[in-house]
């Protein structure tokens, strides 16, 4: 489904002045409704309405009763998820969302986002100010991702690593016969793998990945095709990475931990996210990067378990032609015993929350 | 709901793995055997042991009220895991 900025102002001038509640359907999505959505997501960029999003399973858009007037105008609140598995919810002003990022005019962006997350909202902000068109599939799933982002005949794409892995396990030959120009990276790693997945797909496009938190929005981002960060990219007058390694952004503590190796930051993972096994700490993500270097791997997710002995182990899932057994053996001669994950899976399409990332905890 | 003699296959061949085949369970001698003191096992692969067990029976070692004195055994891990199913 696609829609140009104008058909989304068009809409949002029939929106009613005031406080508002979406529900967003986790199945099928209708033009209209998607319609109605950007349009309310305009109208609070506008500052006529504080939006309330959430996801469920239907399609529901009513007014908030809000007789004081206290819900303030122009903010959009949102129920996340994150990867912890932990619901939170959280508020900003749409303003503030808007990335310091210009995009051409002219472009159409795929979002490849679950409607309800930060990321999808702050990737139709930037759409919305730059007047530019949007591709939104009917259903969050690889193959409508595919055939919608084809159909629209998309110019950029927007999406989380993992979401970007699914839709080119779906169909590879289509994604790559789809004109993309710009792919942009964001809401979790973006390894080397996955760079060089999207440069193989689109070879001449410009490969962006980027950092943001539900706190601050867009922070940095990087297009040299690399994995991780230039140091100047990260740090600055507003940000530091303290002793042990976590970024604080105008002085308070983000929870999540980098690595400094050479001149780049590498992201080794959230605060909220390490296993405590047995006393040690080890960091999910810095296990997958090593597991998804075995021949015979596909992909991999490593995951917490709580666990009655021990507080947590790790939990492996992988796919590829490499076989259990071979790939415990593997590990065995590549990581220290207490990274190797206790509960191994193999598994033909890694698990992805429903904020289109791999979980963390389970 | 499986029964224990399809536990304790199951355990005989993820112990195998684990121990990259230093244990093999398949006689009966070791089953009474302790897996850490007697076999050579350490916390972690007891912990691999009993995670993938509980994987594979969809159940859930309750937090905080295991006596783990009792549970030193192939055996006694696999009746108390056994056990587990249904409850």
């Amino acid at each position: 489904m696609k829609f140009s900025t104008d058909e989304i102002k068009l809409a949002s001038d029939s929106v009613s002045f005031g406080a508002w509640h979406i529900s967003l359907p986790t199945g099928s999505l209708s033009f209209e409704n998607a319609k109605s959505f950007l349009s309310h997501v305009l109208a609070a960029r506008q500052g006529k309405i504080f939006l309330s999003l959430s996801e469920a399973t239907g399609f529901d858009c009513n007014p908030i009763s809000d007789p004081k007037n206290l819900l303030p105008k122009g903010f959009i609140e949102l129920q996340t998820s994150g990867t912890t598995g932990e619901p939170k919810r959280h508020s900003f002003s749409a303003e503030s969302r808007i990335p310091k990022l210009r995009t051409r005019t002219d472009f159409c962006w795929g979002v490849g986002y679950a409607l309800s997350k930060f990321a999808a909202i702050s990737l139709i902000l930037q759409v919305l100010e730059f007047e530019g068109s949007l591709s939104i599939p009917e259903v969050f799933d690889p193959a409508d991702l595919v055939s919608s982002f084809n159909d629209d005949r998309v110019d950029a794409i927007s999406t989380t690593p993992s979401v970007l892995r699914l839709i080119a396990m779906s169909n590879l030959a289509k994604l790559k016969q789809i004109e993309v120009k710009q792919i942009t990276l964001g809401g979790e790693h973006s390894s080397q793998a996955i760079i060089d997945l999207a440069i193989d797909l689109w070879p001449s496009a410009s490969v962006t990945h980027v950092y943001a938190t539900t706190e601050d929005g867009f922070l940095f981002s990087c297009s040299d095709r690399l994995e991780g960060f230039p140091a100047e990219k990260i740090l600055s007058e507003s940000r530091f990475i303290d002793e042990n390694g976590e970024l604080f952004v105008w002085g308070r503590g983000t929870g999540d931990f980098w690595e400094r190796r050479d001149d780049r930051f590498h992201f080794k993972g959230r605060v909220a996210e390490v296993a405590n096994i047995g006393g040690f700490k080890v960091w999910p993500i810095e296990v997958e990067k090593l597991v998804a270097k075995v021949p015979g791997v596909d992909d991999a997710r490593v995951f917490v378990v709580k666990n009655s002995l021990l507080g947590h182990v790790l939990g492996l899932e992988f796919s590829g032609t490499i076989e259990k057994n071979e790939l415990r053996l593997a590990l065995r001669h590549l990581l220290p015993k207490i990274q190797i994950p206790q509960l191994i899976q193999k598994v033909e399409i890694i698990t992805m929350g429903s904020s289109g990332k791999k979980a963390r905890i389970e | 709901m499986k029964s224990l003699s399809e536990i304790q296959s199951f355990m005989s061949l993820e112990l195998l793995e684990i121990t990259y085949g230093q244990v093999d369970l398949s006689g009966n001698a070791l089953w009474d055997k302790a897996l850490i003191s007697e076999l050579g096992l350490d916390s972690l692969d007891y912990a691999s042991l009993m995670v993938s067990v509980e994987e594979w029976l969809s159940v859930k070692v309750p937090e905080g009220n295991v006596d783990w004195s009792s549970l030193k055994s192939a055996r006694q891990l696999a009746e108390f895991l056994h056990d587990l199913q249904g409850q």
